[in-house]
């Protein structure tokens, strides 16, 4: 399959995503606002001038946010992989001319537009009101690139957990444990600051910090230094993580074949 | 009481919403809905007497399984003065709970058993849904179990058994309880054919035991060799309702004789015959029943040709019920 | 005539049955979902290391209410598992089958499925409570059972939706998570409006409330909370059936044009 027809997916998808508008995609942006709305809420009922040592008032407010919508990006990957290998639709699309993961990708970009214009649609008026308007521009537009590329990190260790089906038949625990691992190391609820020194130093080092906490902070306080770092590791992990999904799917085909589906 | 099902002056409408593609359209809907009315059925009456067995045709959205759900009590019939539903006493939609007693469905496209365990765990459960007392279960069971030959299936997962094995079991579910009614719906559906002609043989088999049977299939040779009485259905009206062998009678009086011959001859003009199809080796001809008799063109025909084979056919009963529908539409 | 608890025997007979045939997909799922909750504890106890009390709550507050409503969770979607799930055979015809039946069509229609990694939480649940609240288990666990009652009242409201929705798939998802994510969270640190909120759409009384009624050991209150959820249980029993009305009617479908 080719690039334009990779493309095509993703517009497929989109345009599918604009007629549903209303019965997809609005709902799960009240979803992430009733989530940001909470923890916002939670931490509404602390006087602080500084938390963390980092986040003002408004950053803090930001922060949370942001977390959450880059959370919710792109559906997820996982519980559609397992569908596709228990039905066999995996073994079928193995024998087509075209890269599963590949088209999984594409599908799931495609994903995003309009869910997160529905998010923001509700979610930026939320923040204005609870937080300011104290984002500044260039954070903004560095920032995005680096959301970009968390999401593509996201999606690969999704992809990778998702194709563990192809050994244990179901892959659901392993979900739901990846999905709290980002809650606690991903710095949902809380930036990773909050780990004491040690700690810290090596959860800030592992994959979900360069998908939550790392763009989300960016976004709030940018750094020119640390945008370049950020941006440098997760290119690093996108390499590391494409080669592991790229021999799992490999390993996973042989399976296949050799099973016959 | 003779009758088992007495339906007069039976109406469903339905009122769906229509909704256009795309997001305008959406929104508009919102705000002010358009519907559009189908007329499901229209006013369609007959009476089925107890111990008979029903076949049901018509092609797709004719209306057969709105009628069927309003027999079995999940659709309310549109209000009418003179309307009159009643299986075995009761006013389906009205008294269903007490009716689902002493009716019995088996669906041909969705399974009522569980795939992942065997058959006899299922069983257990209709048991309780039915409330059948413990022994009377037992032995019921096992008398269902010999007649339907499921002995060597009991213990095996569902989703391990053929279909045709899996429609004995279906039918064993269904009969637990003693049902005075039974329905079928598409139950051939994917069999081969010499599962479908066991299952024929059960169908008549639970009939000649006293069973009501309402049978609903897309393949009229299942209708032909089982039911008593056909019933077409086409756009919510019945454009039919006979046995079978005077609804061949009353809508097509054709016949197909088709000609082997042992050399070529000219074609053969005779009235009332219609030459389909004429090559060097085989002819083809369609007789009109009305305009002349079999027995002059036989006559003619074996006057006429070198027979070298001949075969004398009733015209395919898919002829029969397209032939109806075109003259219902 | 029918004899509910024989069928219900029945059916949670063959579920657990069908578990044993998948015995290793049973296990990782309770297993894994125990593991699961387990995490938000840490979660918790770093929130409130920051954060210090908030509103008079601390970690193992938070903690508690997490664990209450993970049990009531739990309860709902063990015992009565197909919850969350009625808009499916809705959408597919299967619904039919439960009105076909001598048997009343809302307890039949919440038999047909259970959520094995519920029973993971079940056991999360009761290890929280054994550990938080054993000085008040009998009230504990009253409560909680009451907080489950409640969330299985807003679940059968949310699948009465597929009676008037046409594609309720992805609004039932969102209730059900809105109702089931911020429910557990410690709903009492919340900012006034919000907490308002929770309380007024009665969403506190799924796991806040029965943490308060062990909290303040009051029995009175366990008595409110009752009310709430028979009143709550009843209305949503009254939706339900009021919705079959409108499938029995057949006017359910939208046409595509």
């Amino acid at each position: 399959m080719t690039f334009a027809a990779y493309r095509g997916l993703f517009k497929t998808v989109v345009k599918e995503d604009m007629l549903n508008f209303f019965g997809d995609s609005m709902p799960s942006a009240v979803v992430t606002l009733v989530h940001c709305l909470v923890t916002v809420s939670i931490y509404a009922a602390v006087q602080k001038t500084l938390f963390y040592g980092i986040f003002s008032w408004g950053m803090m407010v930001w922060y949370l946010i942001f977390a959450q919508v880059i959370l919710s990006a792109g559906k997820g990957i996982i519980k559609e992989i397992n569908a596709d290998i228990q039905t066999g639709a995996v073994a079928t699309a193995m024998s087509k001319p075209y890269s599963y993961p590949l088209s999984l990708y594409a599908t799931f970009l495609g994903s995003i537009p309009m869910e997160l214009f529905g998010t923001l649609l509700i979610v930026i008026p939320f923040g204005i009101f609870m937080g300011g308007a104290m984002l500044q521009a260039h954070a903004i537009l560095f920032g995005v690139l680096l959301v970009f590329f968390a999401v593509t990190i996201n999606f690969l260790i999704s992809l990778c957990i998702g194709m563990i089906a192809f050994w244990t038949e179901d892959a659901d625990p392993y979900m739901w444990l990846y999905s709290k691992l980002m809650f606690l190391v991903g710095g949902m609820f809380f930036p990773l600051d909050v780990f004491p020194a040690t700690i810290g130093v090596i959860v800030k080092a592992l994959p979900p910090a360069f998908i939550i906490y790392y763009p989300a902070k960016l976004l709030v306080k940018f750094s020119w230094s640390e945008f370049l770092y950020v941006a440098g590791m997760q290119l690093l992990y996108i390499a590391l993580l494409s080669s592991i999904a790229y021999l799992m799917f490999k390993r996973a085909t042989k399976k296949v074949m050799v099973n016959g589906g | 009481m003779t009758d088992a099902i007495i339906v007069e002056h039976l109406h469903k409408t339905f009122k769906t919403k229509v909704k256009g593609g795309g997001f305008a359209a959406s929104v508009r809907s919102l705000f002010n809905p358009e519907y559009k009315t189908t007329r499901a059925v229209d006013n369609i009456s007959f009476r089925i007497p107890r111990g008979q067995l029903v076949g049901f045709i018509g092609p797709n959205g004719a209306g057969k399984s709105t009628t069927i759900k309003m027999l079995t009590g999940i659709l309310y019939p549109d209000q009418h003065a003179n309307l009159t539903v009643s299986v075995l006493g009761m006013t389906p939609w009205i008294e269903r709970k007490k009716l689902a007693y002493r009716i019995g469905t088996v669906f041909g496209q969705r399974s009522q058993l569980w795939m992942h365990l065997p058959p006899q765990d299922s069983f257990d459960l209709f048991a309780a849904i039915y409330s059948i007392p413990e022994d009377t279960y037992r032995k019921r069971l096992k008398h269902l179990v010999e007649t339907f030959e499921i002995q060597d299936l009991l213990t095996t997962p569902v989703r391990k058994l053929s279909l045709g094995q899996r429609m004995r079991c279906e039918l064993v579910a269904a009969l637990l309880h003693d049902p005075e009614v039974l329905y079928l719906d598409e139950p051939s559906i994917g069999l081969d054919i010499l599962a479908k002609k066991a299952l024929r043989d059960h169908i008549k088999r639970i009939n000649a035991q006293g069973v009501t049977v309402l049978l609903t299939s897309h393949d009229l040779d299942d209708i032909e060799e089982v039911c008593d009485r056909v019933i077409i259905i086409n756009s919510g009206h019945i454009v039919h309702d006979s046995s079978f062998d005077e609804l061949r009678k009353s809508y097509l009086q054709k016949k197909l004789i088709t000609v082997h011959k042992r050399k070529q001859a000219k074609r053969l003009e005779l009235q009332g015959v219609h030459i389909a199809h004429d090559d060097k080796d085989v002819t083809k001809l369609v007789v009109d029943t009305k305009v002349t008799d079999i027995h002059t063109v036989l006559s003619a025909v074996a006057a006429h040709y070198a027979i070298d084979d001949i075969e004398i056919a009733d015209p395919p009963i898919e002829e029969v019920i397209e032939e109806i529908y075109r003259r219902s539409a | 005539m029918a004899d509910n608890w024989r069928v219900y025997k029945e059916y949670f007979r063959l579920h657990l049955k069908t578990a044993m045939e998948y015995r290793f997909n049973f296990f990782a799922q309770t297993i894994g979902m125990f593991l699961n909750d387990s995490i938000w504890i840490v979660l918790w106890f770093l929130l409130f290391r920051e954060l210090g009390t908030i509103n008079g709550y601390n970690a193992a507050d938070a903690t508690l209410v997490f664990g209450i409503g993970a049990l009531g969770f739990g309860l709902v979607f063990v015992f009565f598992g197909n919850a969350n799930n009625i808009y499916r055979s809705v959408e597919d015809g299967g619904f039919d089958f439960y009105l076909m039946t001598p048997l009343d069509e809302v307890f039949h229609a919440y038999l047909g499925r259970m959520m094995y990694s519920a029973i993971g939480d079940v056991l999360f649940g009761m290890m929280i409570i054994l550990v938080l609240a054993h000085d008040q288990l009998p009230l504990a666990l009253c409560a909680a059972m009451l907080g489950a009652i409640v969330l299985f009242a807003f679940e059968m409201m949310i699948d009465s939706l597929s009676f008037f929705v046409s594609r309720p798939r992805k609004i039932s998802a969102m209730l059900h998570r809105i109702c089931v994510s911020v429910s557990v969270w410690p709903v009492d640190t919340y900012s006034a409006g919000l907490r308002g909120v929770m309380y007024l759409t009665m969403v506190a009384f799924i796991a806040a409330v029965p943490r308060n009624v062990v909290a303040s050991a009051s029995w009175s209150m366990l008595g409110w909370l009752a009310v709430v959820a028979t009143l709550l249980l009843t209305t949503s029993i009254l939706l339900f059936k009021f919705g079959l009305r409108r499938y029995e009617s057949g006017n359910m479908m939208t046409t595509r044009t």
